[in-house]
């Protein structure tokens, strides 16, 4: 059997709320395999962001053991959680995802600048090339401020995936917009993950969102209630 | 990543412009006072120090034994005896432009019922002009001539307090001191008015032929200074001993005081006025400088997601540290070019023009003129050396303020920068 890209072993996070502990993540226990098309569902304060953030190497458990293609992440530096985000991870978020002082094109780049690519040229064509496939071939010199919801996720999802990371989290990449764009959004993830093999594990609280999903975890106050494989 | 970086924030600092140009402006504004403030302190001290050598001391005055302790009471029994021949030999030196002997006393002008105390000092005609530009500063009449045995040279600002043009006659009466005080009184023509800037001359001096004030003082043969002009000031510090040497081997006992030794004290207080008058402008800078904290610190409430996001693709903490940084050192650069320009262009003009204090009245411009040896118009120094400075020490400000408000950006976690709205 292969190693999963993503593991969690009994891995709780409380926050301090005063003089209590209150958790966020209440021993949650999978596996993510490499190309999967994963949706975390639940409603609001269930533990989805926190359980992305602790995949996302932005946060770390409490308790309990946390593995990224067989490395374990749950103890590592702050320092190595943040080169492992460079060069592994793509996040989408909700809203305000880009740096609005930057272009389309220059958002995209900026993780291949992050990530040591000093050939100009070779950046601004890995940037255009995402952003054609996106659907912003023609959007490149817009700073965010200019694109619609739509297409500054759109940008985001490209600057995800430029640096062609092996996992992409997307924390309700759909959650700010109409139902029309948020299809055409998450229809662009599944599509992406298909023809590069991305996995993308996203958290949504929208039926709708759960549907494009392959395989669905179901989290209610910070357990998983279910796990189920879909044909989508 | 550098390059990125500086992009980042250069584009970071424009995004606010009204905000970051006022915090500039600010910044500007400080060291613009800045400028002018040190370039005026300088220039203040450079024109004492020109005045003083020019009109007072030369570039060494040489004392009798136990005169320089006692001069400002303008003792006449402390004299050096034969100067001339001192004179003589120091002139030979080839390092040497010119020596002259001088003769100081106490003295009062007379015209008609009004009277003011002056100091009388005795002059050779044809030496003393090698020595000092007196000559440059007549505004009216004529320098002495060694012919000259009546002849008087008069202040301006004395000869208008008493009344006395070119031609008029006036009694001076001088006052020797020694074993007891004596007199005597001479009645003498104004042959020359002279403006030499230096108000403590303007004000308060006559001069006389050297012989006419030997004979009335019975100091003949003596005199209470010899002033020495070098061809080349650079040669000043090595010329003092060899002066003092020469001397001592012509048997003379007493002392060689640079105009630098004279004016010690006078460099002293100006340099320590200036510290006291430079933290005006400095107390403004470090409250512009706290406009950049404050700037920094609204940056980064603002951006705190941004940071967050920044964080989420990779950034470390010393790459959002650098970032701010390298944010309010762009601020400050551009503050301190601005200031740059606007105290060069300010220090500029009084450079060219001087400020002339006598618009402060009467009494402020006889205070400033007690404390520094200049007359109304103060003039400014202004030096690539002090833009340079004032505009590292500007930036380096504005870095070390934006310390603060980066430190704490880098300090934010990922997880609650990113749940800010």
């Amino acid at each position: 059997m292969t190693t999963p890209q993503v593991r969690l072993n009994d891995v709780r996070k409380s926050y301090r709320n005063g003089k209590f502990d209150q958790p966020a993540v209440a021993g949650v226990s999978f596996s993510v395999q490499a190309g999967e098309f994963l949706s975390l569902a639940g409603p609001s304060g269930s533990g989805k962001t926190t359980l992305l953030n602790l995949i996302g190497c932005l946060d770390r458990p409490s308790q309990g053991s946390i593995f990224l293609d067989g490395e374990e992440i749950s103890a590592a530096l702050k320092n190595r959680l943040a080169d492992i985000r460079r060069r592994r991870i793509g996040f989408v978020f909700q809203s305000l995802n880009l740096i609005p002082v930057l272009s389309a094109w220059e958002n995209v780049e900026f993780p291949l600048i992050l990530e040591g690519i000093t050939d100009r040229r070779r950046r601004k064509e890995a940037a255009e090339s995402l952003l054609t496939t996106v659907g912003l071939g023609d959007c490149l010199q817009r700073r965010p401020a200019q694109l619609s919801g739509g297409q500054q996720q759109r940008v985001a999802i490209a600057r995800a995936l430029v640096k062609k990371p092996s996992l992409v989290l997307a924390d309700e990449p759909t959650a700010n917009l109409d139902s029309k764009n948020g299809e055409e959004i998450l229809a662009l993830m599944r599509e992406l993950n298909r023809a590069l093999g991305t996995t993308f594990i996203f958290s949504t609280h929208d039926r709708m969102v759960m549907d494009f999903a392959r395989r669905l975890i179901r989290i209610h106050d910070g357990r998983i209630t279910a796990d189920e494989r879909l044909d989508a | 990543m550098i390059a990125m970086l500086f992009r980042l924030a250069l584009r970071n600092a424009f995004r606010f412009r009204r905000r970051t140009a006022v915090t500039a402006l600010a910044i500007a504004f400080g060291l613009g006072l800045t400028i002018i403030g040190i370039s005026l302190f300088n220039g203040v001290e450079k024109t004492s120090l020109a005045n003083i050598k020019g009109s007072e001391t030369a570039h060494f005055l040489v004392y009798a034994e136990g005169y320089a302790d006692r001069r400002d009471r303008l003792p006449t029994d402390q004299l050096i005896q034969n100067p001339d021949r001192l004179a003589q030999r120091l002139r030979s030196r080839p390092e040497v432009a010119g020596a002259a002997c001088r003769l100081r006393c106490a003295a009062t002008v007379i015209n008609g019922l009004d009277e003011l105390p002056a100091i009388a000092i005795g002059v050779e005609a044809v030496n003393d002009r090698r020595v000092f530009p007196m000559e440059d500063s007549l505004v009216a009449g004529k320098f002495l001539s060694p012919a000259d045995a009546d002849s008087l040279l008069i202040g301006i600002d004395l000869a208008h307090d008493i009344g006395l043009a070119v031609g008029d006659s006036c009694s001076l009466r001088l006052f020797a001191s020694g074993d007891g005080l004596a007199w005597d009184a001479l009645e003498v023509q104004v042959k020359g008015i002279f403006a030499s800037g230096n108000p403590r001359l303007d004000r308060a001096v006559v001069f006389l032929p050297l012989r006419l004030l030997q004979e009335s003082l019975a100091a003949s043969g003596r005199a209470s200074e010899i002033a020495v002009r070098l061809t080349n000031e650079k040669r000043l510090a090595g010329m003092k001993t060899a002066i003092q040497g020469l001397l001592t081997a012509e048997g003379f006992r007493g002392d060689v005081f640079s105009y630098r030794d004279i004016a010690a004290e006078l460099i002293e207080v100006s340099r320590l006025r200036s510290r006291f008058h430079a933290l005006v402008p400095l107390v403004m800078l470090l409250v512009a400088a706290l406009g950049i904290v404050n700037t920094m610190l609204m940056a980064v409430m603002e951006r705190t997601r941004e940071i967050g996001l920044l964080r989420s693709m990779g950034f470390r903490s010393r790459d959002v540290l650098l970032l701010f940084v390298m944010e309010g050192g762009i601020i400050g650069v551009l503050g301190s070019a601005a200031g740059c320009i606007l105290g060069g262009l300010g220090g500029w003009v009084l450079e060219a023009r001087g400020i002339d204090i006598s618009f402060l009245g009467r009494e402020v411009a006889a205070i400033a003129a007690s404390i520094y040896p200049i007359k109304n118009i103060f003039y400014a120094d202004l030096s690539a050396g002090i833009l340079a400075f004032v505009f590292a020490f500007g930036t380096i400000i504005s870095v070390c303020c934006s310390a603060y408000p980066a430190w704490r950006a880098s300090r934010l976690d990922p997880v609650v920068a990113l749940r800010q709205a």
